[in-house]
């Protein structure tokens, strides 16, 4: 590779984003960083014109998150994936071969981070095609919640809409009153035969 | 007359007290064969009938009937049908073993028998029925103790786990981590706005940290706090974040369950803001009227229906909390307002805080 490489950085918050740039110019001089974005939207526009060689994603941000947007992707890049302390997709990531960095990003790591890369583009490797693993990280964040109790209840009164405290409908308090004293009477009814 | 019903639920094993009861009448019945003249085998057969029926009836006035009059202990129920069995079972043990009449009344030496073996039978059994009850009280006894250790290890387990929980919810690593790299990051850059957000910093931790021992905090406290965090949030998201604060002063001095204002806020952010790419505004408006406190927190975020209704838990809770402090006075609502956003307004009933 004859061009100097090229970079898109996409967070959300505008101090990390300059954080990552000036350590990534101390880091790896001859990286260019072509685009900045600051949501998975932007940063997915920004990839169509830009075409940079690697794109560093924060995973949460607003609207479309970084999974998302690299998804967009695919493997028309190198993906390096920058996450929250405790979000566990770090979990996640430590089982993939996915590259990713955790906030705040330390010297060291990104510097093992860039020197994978450097590689990876001399050897003009393609990047890893991370459909498969991404889909499944997706789909590991966003899983549906354990079920719990029912506790509102949304309503649409007018104009707005309403969330109503289930123990305050009448209807619902009065129906299990109900229910808890027939429970009583036929216990009473089992003890006296 | 639960504890005359509970011990039934420990009672020993059947095949252990069969086993008891032969033993006991089979010491009986050895005592019996040797003033006797029948065989000994039929005495000890005798005997055996005698225990097995003591024991029945024992077994059956444990449970039954469920429910005795409260002048009628059970333990007295059980001696009493013990006291009538043992007589009325001799005799049907002489029956079934003289052949099915009662024709061995006329021999003196099968009555005389037939009075030894109801008197020893009287003598012994109430006691070995009265040492069983003692050993089976202390058994429950036991166990109760046992499950109320751990009842209340399991309560002292749950409560250090809600302390741990409401600690992580105030210090919020997740939080601290992403403000500290802002910080790091104006650090490094030499940015004169650096100490000014440290200093943010350290009095949101000071606000947020000594709430774990206290129930109350004052109405002022909690806004210094709401304020503190939304200025860092303001620094992580200077283009998306907007907020203002506009609290009565007399309504400052005013109790209020730690963290309250901070969780509305949070969520505002968690669910209204942050989710948006353009951002939005919190309002908070606290004003002291009619003798109570109304707290309105509204924002310009996502609103209810494109944040897929996730703040459930958090604002539960708060409200639990608010019951808790304050009892049916408090009241609570969230609602969507146009275009978009949430407002929660709260209404509690307004206390002064002793300090």
């Amino acid at each position: 590779m004859n061009r100097r490489p090229t970079a898109l950085i996409a967070d959300d918050e505008p101090l990390l984003r300059e954080t990552m740039v000036r350590l990534l110019a101390q880091s790896w001089p001859e990286l260019d960083v072509v685009a900045l974005a600051r949501n998975g939207r932007e940063a997915l526009a920004q990839f169509e014109t830009a075409r940079p060689d690697v794109c560093f994603l924060d995973i949460h941000m607003p609207g479309m998150s970084g999974l998302d947007a690299a998804q967009g992707i695919g493997e028309r890049a190198h993906l390096v994936f920058v996450t929250a302390f405790d979000e566990y997709a770090v979990r996640a990531f430590a089982h993939g071969a996915l590259d990713y960095l955790v906030k705040p990003v330390e010297p060291a790591r990104l510097a093992e981070t860039t020197a994978r890369l450097r590689r990876r583009l001399q050897a003009d490797e393609p990047a890893l095609n991370t459909d498969a693993l991404l889909r499944q990280l997706s789909s590991k964040l966003n899983k549906e919640p354990a079920p719990q109790f029912l506790r509102w209840i949304r309503a649409t009164i007018g104009q707005a809409l309403h969330l109503i405290p289930v123990d305050q409908i009448d209807y619902l308090v009065r129906t299990s009153v109900i229910r808890w004293w027939r429970g009583m009477t036929r216990m009473a009814r089992q003890l006296m035969h | 007359m639960t504890t005359s019903i509970a011990p039934t639920l420990l009672a020993s094993p059947p095949g252990r007290r069969l086993l008891v009861t032969l033993a006991c009448a089979t010491f009986i019945g050895l005592l019996n064969s040797l003033p006797s003249v029948s065989p000994t085998l039929l005495v000890l057969a005798r005997a055996w009938l005698v225990g097995i029926v003591a024991l029945g009836v024992f077994i059956l006035f444990e449970r039954w009937p469920r429910r005795l009059p409260a002048f009628l202990a059970r333990w007295v129920w059980q001696l009493l049908g013990i006291i009538m069995a043992i007589p009325l079972a001799t005799l049907s043990a002489y029956w079934l073993t003289t052949g099915g009449t009662f024709q061995f009344l006329q021999d003196p030496l099968a009555r005389n028998g037939l009075m030894i073996m109801t008197v020893t039978g009287l003598l012994f059994a109430p006691w070995i029925a009265l040492t069983a009850m003692l050993r089976q009280r202390e058994a429950f006894a036991r166990t109760q103790e046992l499950a109320f250790a751990l009842e209340r290890s399991e309560l002292e387990r749950q409560a250090v786990d809600a302390r741990m929980r409401l600690l992580q919810a105030q210090i919020q690593p997740h939080f601290l981590f992403n403000t500290l790299a802002n910080v790091q990051a104006l650090v490094d850059t030499g940015s004169p706005k650096a100490s000014q957000v440290l200093a943010t910093l350290i009095s949101y931790l000071r606000a947020a940290v000594p709430r774990l021992e206290e129930s109350f905090s004052s109405l002022e406290d909690e806004v210094a706090l709401a304020r503190a965090y939304l200025e860092l949030m303001h620094l992580r998201m200077p283009d998306r974040l907007q907020f203002s604060i506009d609290i009565g002063a007399d309504a400052l001095g005013l109790r209020c369950p730690p963290l309250t204002l901070l969780t509305l806020v949070e969520n505002a952010v968690r669910h209204g803001i942050d989710p948006s790419e353009e951002g939005g505004r919190i309002d908070i408006g606290i004003r002291l009227r009619d003798g109570h406190c109304h707290v309105l927190v509204s924002d310009t975020g996502v609103g209810l229906t494109r944040s897929g209704g996730n703040s459930g838990t958090g604002l539960f809770n708060l409200r639990e909390r608010l019951r808790l402090s304050f009892g049916s006075s408090t009241a609570f609502e969230l609602r969507d307002v146009k275009p978009h956003g949430v407002t929660v307004a709260l209404q509690f009933p307004a206390q002064r805080s002793a300090s």
